[in-house]
């Protein structure tokens, strides 16, 4: 073990110290600690270094402060430190509130950013562009077909080093034997001079490179070069087969080039002539960098001249496609990213509305303690404006501080999940644009609503109490009953307010499923967030098998050919693995469920409905040994039979799940489904609508727990499940198959026998993703885990929050009665009388409060009925009315104290 | 009274006492490690090393000890000493505290002043 201190301890107690004297105290730190690890030990020795830095931080820290300010602010700044540590309710809660804010809204926004709208790492990467068509009768966008870019490249001058690329995950085997899986571009060799990247080894591809004659040559991205040449020194000249072909390295690219998005291996795109028929011409990626002086205006003007020529030289093929050009890494539908992260920023928004509201309010709570205190510095001739800036600057410090720590949480936890998030999409690595930072925008961003904070919470308790005139506030000093900031009624309805909004939206947030949002159709408790999976992990293998075209396919008939001959090998893989000793079923669906897995709207039907029943559910693409290896009976109705698989078919099974949430327990058995409402995308078993045969027992195999999701069974078909367009990169290209295999108990692992059987099938069958069933999904269990954490954090925060707040609330209203109460005692009322009449005050005031917040709450829950919501409910009304009649008892007991006598000689 | 030459609260007392201690001691290599040792030692109480490192800043900004940095050592995590020397001024204060103290014991009770020797 090492003898240095521990290394984050230091590194705080560095930034502590001014520079004059660091090295100094840490060497000197660091020579103790040494000696003193010899005799007590590492545990001992460690927690004297952090009390020791602990101490010399909280000396040095308001000194740094200070010297990095002018003279009066640092002595402004001094006097806010010294006055946090004295009202530190207001420090502590508000500092938490404002940090978790900074960390989620921080966070959030940064996420969004970067899958939305993010910036090529490249030299001028925000002048390299992609190109594409929008289809005007389906309404979707195509990619742009190789021969319109060779049509552009020569029409369009606004765009320079026009090239086209497909990508795929593809099997690679090194000259030494060793396999791995590669993520190859075949792609035009302009890609290179176009982002401006020099190869770090060897060469890059060339046009000569694109020539059908020419050897096949191959680039590799770093990591490739890492693992599967094993960081040779000499990988140029080496070799690699690629789908089976010999290749030839010839170059390596520098670390962190992955361009197009997380490709780690490029061989050319070679096109034929048949590639450029209008008619038959592949449609595939595109690329282009804005030629000098060109803007992407110029681009699309000068595109939608060419759109219109193509459209009138081939109405047929042209006559309903618009070229379109845009940055080449900008998500246009991400609207959709922007949505599914909706569902916990909209719960986090309101959660944070109720938790500034109540910083302002402890702030105003504060300045009413400290009214006696500006009165005199008022009277000893502090400005207004003095006494404005040392509260700005007090409210700056805790501010600003809180919302340091809460960027360093957004960028501490940005990169776990960032990786989570792409995990779950399947991605086989992040994009090479993707940046875990955060940028400058967004830093600036957080300091602006930090100074918009400070002025909340500084500035206008501020000005209200320093209003008026000073004399009636120092004699009211003098009597010991408090001030003059009245707010009257403004009290009761802050305080109603702050009770209701708890009640409100408390319950709701704590109720929100952390996995579906609030439009999930069962939501589960967030006080209960993860049910257990409900199935031996071991026992169930899952691996994703996939297969990508060498040629990418020039006509439909070609692609349906390719489809076919594709399932047919899934199929043989299949079998072989089911024959296998150590297997017991194994079956293939189109997907796994959570990841992937198409959610659609749908219609329902049938048993005696008057009209169509809406709904949610996700569909799954089966085979026949599919329920088998899930261990999913048919409950009502029938199984799907061999004729069930016809093409022509239209029949599919549901669980018990949809039959309960969709249906409400109505009989599903004979009803018929559609399409809900703007639902389009490739299913055809469902767009003519399709006939519910039977319903299966919820499968025990879920990523959630059985009969979470209501899931519609339909039959498999392998051509293309296309997941819609979300804008996510990296996702599994068609055709993919999802393979289960339930091992018999006890069996051998299977991992390295599955390649084999998957190699001796087809070589150009690719495996990926292969591990057990809790493998497959750990990443959705620790996104939703994590969300799970985020959620009940705020929720916490803005329950500790609420408190705090109807309690300084409400003491502060019983204060300011002291004088009231102490005359009442002097003239003879029944303490027994005074004790209630305060109490029935604050418990109507409270009332009130339940009662508007519940309002809102209990529709809401009812609807959701979700029992956690209700026991929320119930939980956050005890604690508030707890608080705020615990508020009432101190400065009650305070003014029943008071002497009879020294009340009245005050009065 | 001139800036700098205000009077010296106990602490800063102790640690420029305990610099002279330390600087006659390892022929002028007192810096933060042996100066806490020597003021422990001395008074037999557990002393705050922040304070210990606070307080030199104070004198150092007040003129009263000048410091500088020794040659960097591998038992200090390669980081150099900070060596500190007591000035004339700051002498000379310690000097005038010393016998502003004993004005204050002079004519008292010999009954108070034997309980304190």
């Amino acid at each position: 073990m090492s003898a240095a201190p521990p290394a984050l301890l230091r590194r705080l107690l560095e930034f502590a110290l001014p520079r004059e004297v660091r090295d100094g105290i840490v060497g000197d730190l660091d020579e103790v600690y040494r000696t003193r690890r010899g005799t007590s030990g590492a545990i001992s020795t460690t927690l004297w270094y952090s009390m020791q830095v602990l101490a010399i931080t909280v000396r040095f820290i308001p000194e740094r402060i200070a010297d990095a300010l002018p003279s009066s602010l640092g002595l402004d700044l001094k006097l806010s430190l010294r006055m946090l540590l004295k009202y530190p309710l207001l420090t502590v809660v508000g500092g938490i509130a404002v940090a978790v804010a900074t960390a989620i809204g921080v966070g959030a926004s940064e996420f969004v950013h970067d899958l939305v709208a993010p910036e090529l790492p490249l030299d001028e990467g925000e002048r390299i562009v992609r190109l594409y068509q929008i289809d005007s009768e389906a309404g979707g966008m195509v990619g742009a077909s190789l021969y319109d870019l060779s049509v552009w490249r020569e029409s369009v001058s606004s765009l320079e080093d026009v090239g086209a690329f497909a990508t795929m995950e593809q099997g690679a085997v090194s000259d030494r034997g060793d396999a791995g899986t590669v993520s190859l571009a075949r792609i035009s060799a302009s890609v290179f001079p176009m982002t401006r990247v020099p190869p770090l080894m060897g060469r890059y591809l060339t046009e000569a490179d694109e020539r059908a004659d020419a050897p096949p040559v191959v680039v590799l991205g770093y990591d490739a070069w890492q693992t599967l040449l094993d960081a040779a020194p000499d990988p140029i000249g080496r070799t690699v087969e690629l789908a089976g072909t010999p290749t030839t390295v010839i170059g390596i690219m520098p670390e962190g080039y992955g361009f197009p998005q997380v490709q780690n291996a490029w061989v050319p795109l070679r096109v034929e002539p048949a590639d450029l028929d209008p008619e038959t011409s592949p449609r595939l990626g595109s690329f282009a960098r804005l030629a000098d002086g060109a803007t992407l205006e110029s681009a699309r003007s000068e595109l939608e001249v060419a759109g219109r020529r193509a459209a009138a030289d081939h109405p047929e093929l042209y006559g309903r496609l618009q070229p379109r050009v845009d940055e080449f890494a900008s998500r246009a539908s991400g609207g959709i990213v922007v949505l599914a992260l909706s569902g916990v920023g909209i719960v986090c928004i309101l959660l944070l509305i109720v938790a500034c509201a109540n910083v302002v309010t402890l702030a105003f709570a504060r300045m009413v303690m400290r009214e006696g205190e500006i009165a005199v510095r008022t009277s000893l001739g502090a400005t207004r404006g003095r006494i404005v800036f040392q509260q700005f600057a007090e409210a700056l410090v805790l501010v600003g501080t809180a919302t340091a720590v809460g960027m360093t949480i957004a960028w501490l936890a940005l990169g776990r999940i960032s990786r989570i998030f792409f995990e779950v999409q399947q991605a086989p690595r992040l994009p090479f644009w993707w940046n875990d930072g955060l940028s400058l925008a967004t830093v600036v961003y957080a300091a602006l609503l930090a100074l918009v904070g400070a002025v909340m919470i500084g500035v206008v308790p501020a000005l209200k109490a320093t209003g008026g005139t000073v004399q009636p506030r120092l004699s009211q000093l003098s009597t010991g009953v408090g001030g003059n900031l009245k707010l009257g009624g403004r009290w009761t309805v802050l305080i109603v307010l702050q009770v209701a909004l708890s009640v409100a939206l408390l319950p709701l947030a704590v109720s929100v499923d952390a996995r579906g949002g609030l439009g999930d159709a069962r939501p589960a408790n967030l006080l209960d967030p993860m049910p257990g999976i409900g199935f031996q992990p071991a026992e169930h293998v899952t691996a994703q098998l996939g297969r990508d075209p060498v040629v990418p396919p020039r006509s439909e008939q070609e692609e349906t050919e390719f489809m076919e001959s594709s399932r047919a090998l899934f199929e043989q893989v299949r079998e072989r693995l089911a024959e296998h000793p150590a297997v017991e079923s194994a079956a293939l669906a189109s997907g796994l469920s959570a990841m992937n897995h198409l959610g659609v709207a749908i219609e329902f039907s049938g048993d005696g409905a008057d009209a169509p029943i809406s709904g949610g559910a996700r569909i799954l693409l089966v085979d026949r040994a599919y329920l088998d290896v899930m261990d999913a009976a048919v409950v009502a109705g029938q199984a799907l039979g061999p004729g069930d698989f016809a093409p022509e078919s239209r029949s599919v099974l549901v669980n018990e799940a949809f039959v309960d949430v969709v249906l409400g327990g109505r009989n599903a058995v004979g009803g018929r489904l559609r399409l809900g409402e703007g639902e389009g995308g490739d299913l055809p078993v469902l767009a003519d609508g399709a006939d519910i045969v039977g319903v299966v027992r919820n499968p025990a195999i879920d990523a959630y727990g059985p009969g979470v999701h209501p899931v519609i069974y339909a039959p498999l078909d392998l051509a293309p499940v296309r997941p819609r367009d979300s804008g996510f990169v990296g996702m599994p290209q068609p055709p993919v198959a999802q393979l289960f295999v339930r091992m018999r108990p006890g069996a051998e692992p299977l991992a390295v026998r599955l390649y084999e059987i998957v190699n001796e099938v087809d070589p150009s069958l690719r495996l990926t993703a292969v591990g057990t069933a809790a493998d497959a999904w750990g990443p959705v269990h620790t996104g939703g885990r994590i969300s799970a954490w985020i959620l009940r954090a705020v929720a916490a925060i803005v329950l500790l929050l609420s408190v705090a707040g109807v309690y300084a609330l409400m003491s502060f209203t019983v204060s300011r009665r002291t004088r009231e109460i102490a005359i009442r005692n002097a003239v003879g009322a029944r303490r027994s009388e005074i004790v209630s009449a305060v109490f029935r005050r604050a418990a109507l005031q409270l009332a009130i409060g339940v009662a508007l917040g519940s309002l809102i709450a209990v529709p809401v829950l009812r609807d959701r009925a979700a029992e956690g919501s209700v026991r929320s409910l119930v939980i956050v009304v005890a604690v508030l009315l707890a608080a705020g009649l615990a508020a009432c008892l101190i400065p009650v007991r305070r003014a029943l104290a008071i002497e009879p006598a020294a009340a009245m000689r005050a009065e | 009274m001139p800036p700098g030459m205000q009077g010296l609260g106990e602490f800063e007392q102790m640690v420029l006492l305990a610099i002279l201690h330390v600087s006659a001691a390892t022929k002028d290599e007192a810096y933060g490690v042996p100066i806490v040792e020597e003021i422990e030692r001395r008074t037999g109480r557990t002393v705050s090393r922040a304070a210990v490192y606070v307080t030199l800043r104070r004198l150092e900004k007040r003129g009263l000890v000048t410091s500088w940095m020794s040659e960097p050592t591998g038992e200090r995590g390669g980081k150099a000493r900070r060596c500190v020397r007591v000035e004339p001024k700051g002498l000379d204060l310690l000097r005038e505290s010393r016998r502003a103290m004993a004005r204050m014991w002079d004519d008292l009770d010999p009954e108070v002043v034997g309980g304190a020797r």
